[in-house]
């Protein structure tokens, strides 16, 4: 019975990865779609393809750092796990529904902790890993904000002498497909590697593997699998709103923002910290409008934003431990 | 009011606060505040160059 348990949760982890594909994945094109440098279904495959790959790039030290460092492995059981995946997917699909760009990776964190904290109280999370995942929660989009800006400053400066501008939009635009992909490619290491930590999280709380165990092979290529596809299957409304109503993109402009937020996603996957993909590439694109001036951004939107990070964590959590307060009682 | 700058400041201020919570990797907070001070100084000079002209 525990064994179906285990592959039936497994299952959902990677069901939540193809939401998070479905969710988040669609910020990886947004800005190629909306300068209008790949037509949305060339750039939902062109984003997969980098998605999937992103495993032969970098390690699985987010996925070490989501099964050991939120919460007590002592407190860690299929059921935590299901509880923090289920209040995870029902957040980020009610957000999906209002539109918001919010995070599955930080509902999956608030879902995991809401759980372990109804199951066995404050005490079952781990403070200084979750310290360090809020941190970057804030530094990870002004880290992609400050190098979308520096960038676009450079850019603009080596350019300003050219005055064939069809010639230079030309150069952006093949420009944009490489950081589209790097983007991508830091995309697919950062949140694929968030479920692999799940699938790591309940074989060490089943027992079949050991408590430093590395994530194996199958759950590897599962997670890349489910969030590429879930990339392929797209979220049309998130890209509306992070490509054209933030601040509007030219080919220049989206290159910077996209080589800013890979620049983030690469530096914190190599470092272990599972950041938002939405945060950072919204990071890059207000970096990117505050060149012009800081009214070509519009604030509007992206304080909206703002206010749905906020209520990721607690939102998730809350509907995780309910969850878990439910699935107790049976 | 150069709100750019004054922008570029407050995350400079918030990424040097963010410095105390952490345990590990303060340089890479430290580095931001800096470079985002240096943003504001650059805006605060392309605005009054702006105004001059």
């Amino acid at each position: 019975m525990e064994e179906l348990a285990l592959w039936f949760v497994i299952a959902i982890a990677l069901g939540f990865d193809f939401v998070n594909g479905f969710h988040d994945a669609a910020n990886s094109i947004a800005t190629v779609v909306s300068t209008r440098v790949l037509s949305p279904r060339y750039a939902v495959i062109w984003a997969a393809a980098f998605n999937f790959i992103a495993f032969l790039v970098f390690g699985t030290k987010v996925a070490s750092t989501i099964a050991n460092d939120v919460v007590n492995q002592d407190v860690l059981s299929i059921g935590v796990i299901f509880a923090g995946l289920i209040g995870a997917i029902s957040w980020s699909l009610f957000t999906f529904y209002l539109g918001l760009p919010t995070s599955s990776s930080h509902a999956l964190i608030g879902g995991m902790a809401g759980a372990a904290v109804a199951k066995a109280g404050f005490s079952a999370l781990i403070w200084s890993g979750l310290k360090l995942i809020a941190v970057f929660i804030v530094i990870a989009p002004l880290l992609g904000l400050a190098v979308g800006f520096a960038f676009m400053l450079i850019v603009l400066w080596a350019t300003h002498r050219i005055k064939r501008v069809d010639l230079l939009n030309r150069g952006f635009r093949r420009g944009q497909l490489v950081s589209a992909a790097a983007y991508s490619l830091g995309h697919g290491a950062n949140d694929a590697q968030k479920t692999m930590g799940v699938i790591l999280a309940l074989l060490i709380a089943a027992g079949k593997l050991g408590p430093n165990a590395s994530v194996p092979l199958w759950a590897v290529l599962a997670a890349h699998t489910a969030i590429a596809l879930g990339t392929l299957t797209g979220g049309w409304r998130i890209v509306k709103t992070m490509g054209s109503k933030i601040t509007r993109l030219q080919p220049v402009g989206g290159m910077c923002a996209e080589t800013g937020a890979a620049v983030s996603l690469f530096f914190t996957s190599a470092q272990g910290i599972p950041v938002s993909t939405t945060h950072t590439i919204t990071g890059g694109i207000v970096g990117v409008g505050s060149v012009r001036r800081i009214s070509a951004v519009r604030w509007g939107v992206a304080r909206r934003v703002v206010w749905a990070w906020v209520f990721t964590i607690p939102g998730a959590a809350l509907v995780a431990a309910a969850l878990y307060g439910l699935i107790s009682v049976f | 009011m150069d709100r750019r700058a004054i922008f570029f400041l407050v995350a400079a201020v918030l990424c040097a606060a963010l410095t105390f919570a952490l345990d590990e990797l303060q340089w890479v907070t430290i580095s931001l505040a800096i470079l985002y001070v240096i943003f504001a100084v650059l805006s605060w000079l392309d605005w009054m160059g702006r105004r001059r002209s």
